[in-house]
């Protein structure tokens, strides 16, 4: 059985194409993973409207790119995932229309799929964690997430803005550029020091839940500050901090807040595997901090690497597919697309 | 894509009716059901009606000022012409018989 996945929730637009093979489906094959990703320049963020119109330019050239890789006809495909939500409107309709179009032009079934539960399954099938506590932390989404009784439960959460929105806007105030990512540069940055200050800054767990609008204003006063940027009075003195400092400091502040929900959670949950996905979870000093953490509870930490971490149209393929053979699909006037569309809406058919 | 007929009363609200003539009936059919999914984002400003005539796609749009009628009307057109660049792009191998309809999957 084939799927093809696509995925165009945010900047990335990707497409994916996936076998599952043998007599239950077992065996799972990557067929094909392309993806592009509308990268502004630096200090702007990407406008929805801007990034719809880089997602219709490239959706024909990346499907015909992931069919040509996979070497692939339309007969052999069984079903088209595309990603219902949640995400940006415009975006998510531009991939909505071409998987439709598909649909009917070629006669094959459509699964409508959760961004979420996407970077979950594709997580779960590349690490092999059987039951982790899900970190779910990207650009638009921080979420603590376990697994019962066929729903993805959310545990904890970001109050106001994600983790990696947090860390996109201040890479913003600073001027860091933004590709291949803000998130990416930063971490550079990060560890270019050999001894980076540790900047105080606000410390927001609640319970569960985690606070991020807090830090960002407190890391945007620091930035415009005269310890960063300088005093005017006296020219010759260099600032206090540089940008290493500032994000060595922000990225030490929000994991460790990240690492104390997950903690939490597997406490709560008598879990030991913790699964980190979604785009966030690409930066090594979260892993390394969640594997400390891990490995002091006798645990372990699952993480992918950034073909898969990164939004990739294989994730929508994947979940769409472990659907798709338990029987759903998605009739043509139910493919509506949905900016909101929570991770434990999704009724999980497929897991015990 | 065919002329566009545009009636606007001096003042509000604004109409807007386009014809958009595809290739073949299916196709026009395949478009409807593709444009006709997502709702307006503010049905209380704008409306939007698809029909299918034949292998003519029929759109009305009535909204209360021109501002959200082109917005409305930019976006549709948008989705149109992707809708469109998809049929061109990958079409079906065999082409439909006259008395085959489009189902849903």
């Amino acid at each position: 059985m084939i799927a093809i996945g696509l995925e165009g929730s945010a900047n990335k637009i990707g497409v994916g194409i996936m076998a599952h093979e043998g007599p239950d489906g077992a065996d799972v094959r990557v067929l094909a993973n392309v993806r592009r990703t509308y990268i502004t320049p630096p200090g702007q963020g990407f406008l929805p409207k801007d990034t719809a119109r880089h997602h219709r330019e490239q959706v024909i050239p990346l499907i015909a790119e992931a069919m040509a890789v996979a070497k692939l006809s339309w007969r052999d495909i069984d079903c088209i995932c595309f990603t219902k939500g949640p995400g940006m409107g415009a975006p998510l309709m531009a991939v909505a229309v071409a998987a439709r179009t598909l649909s009917l032009i070629h006669q094959i079934p459509l699964v409508a799929v959760n961004h979420c539960v996407g970077h979950i399954e594709m997580g779960r099938q590349i690490t092999g964690a059987q039951n982790p506590v899900v970190l779910y932390v990207s650009g638009g989404n921080t979420q603590v997430i376990a697994y019962e009784q066929q729903r993805y439960r959310i545990f904890g959460e970001t109050i106001d803005i994600a983790v990696g929105n947090c860390l996109d806007r201040f890479a913003r105030i600073i001027g860091v550029s933004n590709d291949p990512s803000p998130g990416y540069n930063i971490e550079q940055l990060a560890k270019s020091k050999p001894d980076p200050v540790l900047v105080d800054l606000p410390y927001t767990v609640k319970g569960m839940d985690i606070s991020c609008s807090g830090v960002l204003s407190a890391v945007q006063e620091i930035a415009a500050s005269p310890r960063f940027k300088g005093d005017k009075r006296k020219p010759h003195v260099k600032p206090e901090l540089d940008a290493a400092d500032l994000c060595f400091s922000l990225q030490e502040t929000l994991f460790s807040m990240l690492v104390e929900i997950s903690e939490r959670a597997m406490a709560h949950i008598g879990a030991n595997e913790v699964l980190i996905v979604g785009g966030v979870g690409c930066n090594k000093r979260l892993q390394d901090m969640m594997a400390a953490m891990s490995l002091q509870r006798g645990g372990k930490v699952f993480a992918t690497d950034e073909r898969f971490c990164i939004d990739n149209g294989l994730m929508i393929a994947q979940a769409g597919m472990l659907a798709f053979r338990e029987g759903i699909q998605t009739q043509i006037p139910d493919t509506w697309i949905t900016q909101r569309y929570r991770t434990d809406a999704v009724h999980v058919l497929w897991r015990n | 894509m065919g002329p566009a007929t545009a009636a606007t009363a001096g003042g509000t609200p604004s109409q807007l009716r386009l014809r958009l003539p595809f290739p073949t009936p299916a196709l026009a059919r395949v478009a409807q059901q593709v444009l006709d999914v997502d709702h307006e984002l503010k049905p209380s400003e704008t409306k939007r009606t698809i029909t299918v005539d034949g292998g003519c796609l029929h759109v009305a749009f009535q909204s209360i000022t021109d501002r959200t009628l082109r917005a409305s009307v930019g976006a549709f057109l948008d989705a149109v012409l992707l809708c469109m660049n998809v049929m061109e792009a990958f079409p079906a191998t065999s082409d439909p018989t006259p008395s085959a309809t489009i189902s849903t999957a």
